[in-house]
Order: structure tokens, then C-alpha cells, then sequence
């Protein structure tokens, strides 16, 4: 088995002269340095953050939402069997993840870019009014 | 489990890469992909992993029978016999109601339906598995002797899901030695990072503009939202598709494997057989390689073979009747093009080509999105102006949505190539790496932030009456 792939990684060495891999070579690599920096910033946020997500104690109400966050749910049999464990669970994580309100923050900026209202001839702004005012009317939109 | 959740990026994979890289031997390593890649599966299907391995089970054993009656009618028995168990599999759990339904309704009679729910990547894993039996029975690959390697390739977490399509012969030699360089996983990084942008971001910010365009009520449907809300969907079916395949084709470097491309910039095309170069080639290479060439390719009834393998193709995407229209859709197009069309294209002008592919691509898209024919009839009805030109809601929507769409425009083009070619003009190879190393990291680093702020975003869940 090792010698048949040995047989195959040395077939694929590139002939000297062949255009095959020059395509690839023509691109120049990442530094090293830079590919070790990249390496441990990456991973390292991979991991800090499951170590703070891990021993952080959760906060259990989002002010910001005016809810309640999600519980860790109870591991049993029949959770994991049908799978709603698992779906809690990611509930549960995403709710109590680590500096979930900045991170929010960031994507409400996001969020403002891509989608968030702009005016344009076609909105017409009010003054926030009385509730009332809308008492009883039907808001049309359309033309 | 997706690639896209906090709980993939922040427990699943510290975990397996931990326990990955800190064993040097590859046959250590092997068995701790396998286990973590049947964590991941059972996340998501904790019973239909029994059946995942059961496919295995019996493609590894045909490849063994095969290997042993090499040469004798005994090899085509046992090959057929695996292709028939593989296929039934997904035959059952992915079209047996439907067709139960096309039956029953055709001939009146009442033969009950499954309801099962359809196993996470079935479609993916089961061609994964048959590329195995039928590339040993073809003397393309040598028989895996050992179960759990041949386990490990079917369910590779990084490609067991969405793909891509990963062949035997593109891996078989890499389960037994590959390398792992900081370099490689540098560069998956980045191509991790690119894909979860694509999902996280793109994906879904035009996700909720098609949604709210073309996701509800069709019959005030405008011209202008119709026309703005397919192209939407065309975004988001591309980058949700192609970011899971950088993200799986990045994954794959980082431990140490080479998986085929995917997508090679389809909206790009200049006819329609060139974008199917371009969409999902390990999916139309799979099936020219495994379907149309075994049952004659261009030298027998070419035609025939053709309206065969897009069929499949349409109902490989969804057991559901405008599947199959979406199929016969390209099929009529790459037949045009084959019998007409297609030299004619060569000799006109790109931008032409261009335009002509974007609107079938485009209307194509209605097929693929619209579940039921009354929809699909509404909506090309509202494209046409049957609702008018547009709406004060419609534009208002657009107007709200209006930086996502040359954003994506941007990044579904070759621009990334241009730039590259734009940036290799640079004198020194030195300033070259020094700028590319840079710019890699920086992007690596921002792309994981906002990813993960886009992630924890899909939780904000505003609650606006009282906490209970």
C-alpha cells in the first residue's frame, strides 16, 4: 500500500521543463514568518476563545434584547438521540458567547452597510409622533 | 454541524486540531479524523450515521470481492451488486416519495409514503463512495484494505457535507503520506477565511434581500423586483455553495490534503457549457466520468445520453418536479449550443457571450428556487410586467439592500485573478511576498472577526414585549 502511493507521489514529481507546475510557481508563497504569525493568530483565537467561552461564567439576560438568554441544556439520551440537544446546545453557545454584545455591535455596523434603511425620495420621514396617530388608519404603501 | 456556527469554529475545530497535530504519526492522525469527522456527522445525524457507515460497509467489501475475481464475470457481479445496494440507499431516502407521489397521483392508487427526512449529505457521500468500488473494479486505484481508511475518505468532515466531490484516486494516495507545512496551512487559512466571508456575509445579507423580494407573495411582484430579487438568489446560491467549498478546500490544506476546485468563477462564463466548467465541476466531471462516457459518451446516441445525465443531474439536486425542469432547462441550452450556437459564439464578440449566458444562468435560477409550477408560472408572469414596473415597497427594499449587490458582483468576477496578475508586474519577488504576507494576515485575522460578529449576529433576537 505505502510503496504503490510511494510509486504515485514519485510519478507526480514534475519533469524539469514541463509547463505543469510552473503556473503554480509563477505565484510567490507566504513568508514563512509570516505563515507562523498567521498560524498562531488564527489558531489562537481559535483557542482563547474556547477557553473563555468555556470557563466564563454566562450571563443568563441579554439587556440589550430585553430576553432571556438561552440555558445549557440537560444532556439525556433522548435529547442526543433525536438530535435537540445538539440544537439547544448551539443555541445556548451562540447566546453566551464571549463578548457577544461587542461582537453584536460590530455586526449591527455590518448590518448598516448592507441593509440598513437609507432615504431616498421614496421614504418619507416623520416626526415620531403619538401612537394614536395611527389610530384606526390603514398604512398604505403603494402607489 | 455547518462550518458556519460558533460552535464549529470555537469547540469543534480548536479540539480537532489540537488532538490532530499533536501526535506526530499519520496513522494517528488518521484515526482522529475519522473519529472527529463521525463527531461532526453524528452532530447533526446521530442515527443516520449508522447508515453512512453501512454504505461504506458495503462499498469496502465489493472493493475486496472485485480485487479477488479480478477478471472474472464474479468482479462485474459484485461491482453491480454495490452499485445497486450504494444507489438504493439514496434511492429510498431521497426519492422514494417522490416517485411514490408520481405514481400514486399517475395511476390513482395509494401507496404509502416514507416521511423520513433526508440524511445530511447523503448525495454527497454515496457518489463518494461509488467513485471507490467503480475505480477498483476499473483498475484505476488499488483496493483499501483497511476499513477504516476508506471510512475516513467517505466521511471526511471538511468535504462530507457539501462537497466537493472528492474522488477516490484524488485522495487515495494522500490517506497514506502527506505533508503538513506552516506554509499550506496558511494558505488554507486564507481560503477558510475567504469561504466563511462568502457564507457568513455575502450569503446571507443577499439571502435576506431575495427573501424579502421574491420570498413572499407573488402576486404584487414588480418587474424591478423580480428581476433584482433572482439576482439575489444567483449571489446567494453562489457564495453559500462556493464558500463552503473554499472552506472545505481550505480545511482540507490545513491538515495536509488537496481537494479538487469547485468553482472557477461561474457567472464569468461565456456560454452555457462553459459555465458548467465552471459550476460544480467536481459534480458535472463526475457525472461525464461515471455516467455519460460508460453508457457510450459522444459515440453512441450522444443525445440520448445527453437528456440522461441532465436529468440526473436536475434530480440530484432535489427529488421534486422543478428539478428535473431546471435539468431538461440546460439540457435544451447545451444541445443549442452543441448543434448551433456555440461555434457562432466564438466567432461573436465576449460581451455578447457573456450577456446571453448571464440571462439563462439567471432565469435558470427560477427553476431552481421556485419549488411549485404555479410559482415559477407567477413569477415569470410578474418579470414580464404582468404587476407592473415597480413598487414603493420593492424600492424601498433595493434601495435598503443597495451596497450588497455591487459588492457581490465584485467578488463573483475574476477580479482576484486580475489583481493578481496586476500585482506580479511588481518589480522585486521580495516586495511581492513581503506585501502578499501582509495582506494575507491582515485579511485572515479581519475576515475570523467578522465572521464570528456576522455568527453572533444570527442570534440577535430582539424580544419586544416582556422577559417571562
Amino acid at each position: 500500500m505505502v510503496a504503490f502511493a510511494n510509486k504515485l507521489k514519485k510519478s507526480k514529481t514534475p519533469v524539469p521543463g514541463t509547463s505543469d507546475t510552473s503556473g503554480e510557481k509563477s505565484f510567490p508563497k507566504i513568508l514563512k514568518p509570516f505563515a507562523a504569525l498567521m498560524c498562531i493568530l488564527f489558531f489562537g483565537a481559535l483557542f482563547t476563545l474556547f477557553f473563555i467561552s468555556i470557563f466564563d461564567t454566562d450571563k443568563t439576560v441579554s439587556e440589550t434584547e430585553n430576553r432571556n438568554l438561552a440555558t445549557m441544556p440537560e444532556i439525556t439520551a433522548q435529547t442526543l438521540f433525536d438530535g435537540s440537544f445538539m440544537t439547544d446546545f448551539e443555541a445556548y453557545y451562540t447566546d453566551t458567547f464571549p463578548f457577544r454584545d461587542e461582537l453584536m455591535q460590530l455586526h449591527n455596523t455590518m448590518s448598516d452597510f448592507f441593509s440598513g434603511t437609507r432615504t431616498s425620495e421614496d421614504i418619507v420621514l416623520v416626526e415620531r409622533g403619538d401612537e394614536e396617530d395611527f389610530a384606526g388608519q390603514d398604512i398604505t404603501y403603494d402607489e | 454541524m455547518v462550518f458556519s456556527s460558533l460552535v464549529f469554529l470555537y469547540i469543534f475545530l480548536p479540539l480537532c486540531l489540537a488532538a490532530y497535530f499533536i501526535p506526530k504519526k499519520i496513522q494517528i492522525r488518521n484515526i482522529v479524523l475519522l473519529i472527529f469527522s463521525l463527531l461532526f456527522y453524528g452532530w447533526g445525524e446521530p442515527v443516520y450515521i449508522l447508515l453512512m457507515i453501512a454504505t461504506t460497509a458495503v462499498d469496502f467489501f465489493a472493493g475486496l470481492f472485485v480485487e479477488k475475481y479480478r477478471g472474472t464475470k464474479k468482479a462485474k457481479l459484485f461491482l453491480t451488486l454495490a452499485v445497486v445496494l450504494t444507489l438504493s440507499s439514496l434511492g429510498l431516502f431521497k426519492y422514494y416519495d417522490f416517485f411514490t407521489t408520481a405514481a400514486n397521483d399517475l395511476f390513482s392508487v395509494h401507496i404509502p409514503l416514507l416521511g423520513v427526512a433526508l440524511p445530511i449529505g447523503i448525495s454527497f457521500y454515496t457518489f463518494q463512495a461509488l467513485t471507490y468500488v467503480v475505480d477498483v473494479y476499473r483498475g484505476r486505484v488499488p483496493v483499501q484494505t483497511s476499513f477504516y481508511k476508506l471510512l475516513l475518505y467517505v466521511s471526511m468532515f471538511p468535504q462530507l457535507i457539501a462537497g466537493p466531490i472528492v474522488r477516490y484516486s484524488d485522495v487515495c494516495e494522500q490517506l497514506e503520506v502527506r505533508t503538513c507545512s506552516l506554509q499550506k496551512a496558511a494558505e488554507g487559512i486564507v481560503r477558510f477565511c475567504i469561504g466563511l466571508l462568502k457564507k457568513t456575509v455575502l450569503a446571507n445579507f443577499v439571502g435576506e434581500l431575495c427573501e424579502q423580494l421574491i420570498g413572499g407573495d407573488l402576486s404584487s411582484l414588480t418587474v424591478l423586483g423580480a428581476w433584482i430579487g433572482i439576482l439575489a438568489y444567483a449571489f446567494q446560491i453562489y457564495f453559500d455553495f462556493a464558500g463552503y467549498s473554499d472552506m472545505a478546500i481550505g480545511l482540507g490544506k490545513i491538515f495536509g490534503f488537496d481537494f479538487p476546485e469547485n468553482f472557477r468563477y461561474p457567472y464569468a462564463a461565456r456560454s452555457i457549457n462553459d459555465f458548467w466548467r465552471r459550476w460544480h465541476i467536481t459534480l458535472s466531471t463526475f457525472f461525464r466520468d461515471y455516467v455519460y462516457i460508460p453508457m457510450g459518451g459522444n459515440r453512441k446516441r450522444w443525445a440520448v445520453n445527453m437528456l440522461i445525465v441532465w436529468l440526473l443531474t436536475g434530480l440530484w439536486h432535489g427529488a421534486s418536479w422543478n428539478f428535473v425542469l431546471w435539468g431538461l432547462y440546460y439540457f435544451v441550452f447545451l444541445m443549442v449550443e452543441k448543434l448551433w450556437l456555440g461555434k457562432k459564439l466564438e466567432k461573436l464578440p465576449a460581451a455578447i457571450g457573456h450577456v446571453y449566458s448571464l440571462l439563462v444562468v439567471l432565469l435558470g435560477w427560477v427553476f431552481f428556487y421556485f419549488e411549485s409550477l404555479s410559482e415559477i408560472q407567477a413569477f415569470f408572469l410578474a418579470a414580464f410586467g404582468a404587476n407592473g414596473f415597480s413598487t414603493v415597497t420593492q424600492r424601498t427594499i433595493i434601495i435598503n439592500y443597495i451596497a450588497v449587490l455591487p459588492v457581490c458582483a465584485i467578488c463573483s468576477m475574476p477580479v482576484l485573478p486580475l489583481l493578481r496578475k496586476f500585482f506580479l508586474r511588481l518589480r522585486s519577488e521580495k516586495m511581492q511576498r513581503t506585501l502578499l504576507s501582509v495582506g494575507q494576515t491582515v485579511f485572515a485575522v479581519g475576515a475570523l472577526l467578522v465572521s464570528t460578529a456576522a455568527l453572533v449576529g444570527s442570534s440577535y433576537n430582539p424580544f419586544l414585549y416582556f422577559r417571562f
